[in-house]
């Protein structure tokens, strides 16, 4: 992660609404592909050419040696799963895609998780909660706040369900690199206080990631895939955002 | 993509995080050993509550006797500990290179999955 946090100007700004508008086209268009029987690595190929097609550079390829383009993370893994031909979707899952890219040098990040097929409806209902909670954390983004503010709102609406709150991973702030300070949990910690105070023009990703079990995580052997430690499914949803003077700005969201 | 908080902020097992990385596996992601596998025995240059560098043993090309020194951004943590290698650390003991590649060697050949 580099050191500052910055404060982005309008231009710079502009050029994150590209990238995260491409970001968000690139995850609508994998939701039409999220089928029974695909392959994590078919969308992997398929989010690469979609990305490049669209004037962009796939920001998860070869970041600290990550093997693919996006993340593809089914039922009990949390994050960062590693496409492969061997993992086909089926009937019942959930499967968390996570996608970056980078336009003209600045970076978009987001993830949506979509069920296949049909879904119990308590896992269908993890899912539900983990997109509210991205938005009444994103809510709080805004200047004079601070990332405490952020952090409450996730983990209170998690916690009215009984879920749990993944800690060992966390949303990040972006901007020229994918992962820039502040760190932004999503659970208070009382040792940490309130956190960095929010500025308009502050650039972060926001991203819930919210168990059925567990908050604790375990990660594999090949240092990345992450899993819930009770083997209980996880969802995750995020947005690159801007912090507004008085409501947050949603890059990676595309109608 | 989200971001691996390492410290111990969101973590309630270990509240002084100074020796708490030592004796976990890692491995390099960046420069001319890229995907070589260590032992962490050492964390340099703490900003707050995070080391901003660690040192790195395989007992081979890196020796206890002159680990290498590599940022913390240049390497990948994976999920297993030594605790053995650990306990000596922690005690200031030196660990000979011959337990080193005895610890690397169970990690590669264990190839499961270990709690944080």
């Amino acid at each position: 992660m580099s050191e500052r946090i910055t404060i982005k100007s309008q231009s710079q700004l502009d050029k994150m609404r590209v990238a995260g508008r491409l970001v968000g086209e690139t995850l609508n268009y994998l939701e039409g592909l999220v089928k029974v029987g695909i392959t994590t690595y078919e969308l992997d190929r398929e989010a690469e050419a979609f990305i490049r097609k669209n004037g962009g550079i796939p920001s998860f390829l070869n970041y600290e040696g990550f093997p693919a383009s996006i993340c593809t993370s089914i039922n009990e893994v949390v994050v960062h799963g590693i496409p492969s031909k061997k993992v086909k979707l089926k009937e019942g899952d959930i499967v968390s895609i996570d996608c970056g890219a980078i336009v003209d040098g600045w970076h978009g990040d987001a993830a949506r998780t979509f069920l296949v097929g049909e879904v119990k409806p308590e896992v269908q209902k993890l899912v539900k909660v983990t997109e509210e909670c991205f938005f009444l954390g994103a809510e709080q983004a805004i200047a004079g706040n601070h990332l405490v503010d952020i952090a409450r709102a996730v983990e209170t609406h998690a916690k009215e369900y009984g879920y749990g709150v993944v800690r060992d991973m966390v949303g990040h702030g972006i901007g020229c690199n994918m992962h820039e300070p502040p760190e932004v949990p999503n659970y208070v910690d009382p040792r940490m206080g309130r956190g960095v105070r929010l500025y308009e023009g502050m650039t972060i990703a926001i991203e819930p990631m919210i168990t059925l079990g567990t908050w604790r995580i375990k990660i594999a052997a090949d240092g990345w895939t992450c899993t819930t430690a009770d083997g209980s499914p996880a969802s995750h949803y995020e947005n690159t955002i801007i912090v507004g003077k008085n409501s947050p700005e949603v890059l990676t969201l595309v109608k | 993509m989200a971001f691996e908080e390492v410290s111990s902020t969101f973590s309630d097992s270990e509240p002084d995080r100074k020796g708490s990385f030592t004796g976990r596996y890692a491995v390099s992601v960046a420069g001319h050993d890229a995907g070589r596998l260590y032992v962490i025995v050492g964390e340099e240059g703490f900003s707050g509550m995070q080391p901003q560098s660690f040192l790195l043993c395989d007992g081979r090309t890196h020796r206890f006797s002159a680990p290498k020194r590599k940022k913390r951004r240049h390497v990948r943590l994976l999920g297993g500990r030594d605790e053995a290698i650990a306990a000596l650390l922690a005690q200031g003991s030196p660990v000979d290179d011959s337990v080193l590649i005895h610890s690397l060697r169970c990690f590669k050949g264990s190839g499961g999955e270990t709690d944080f």
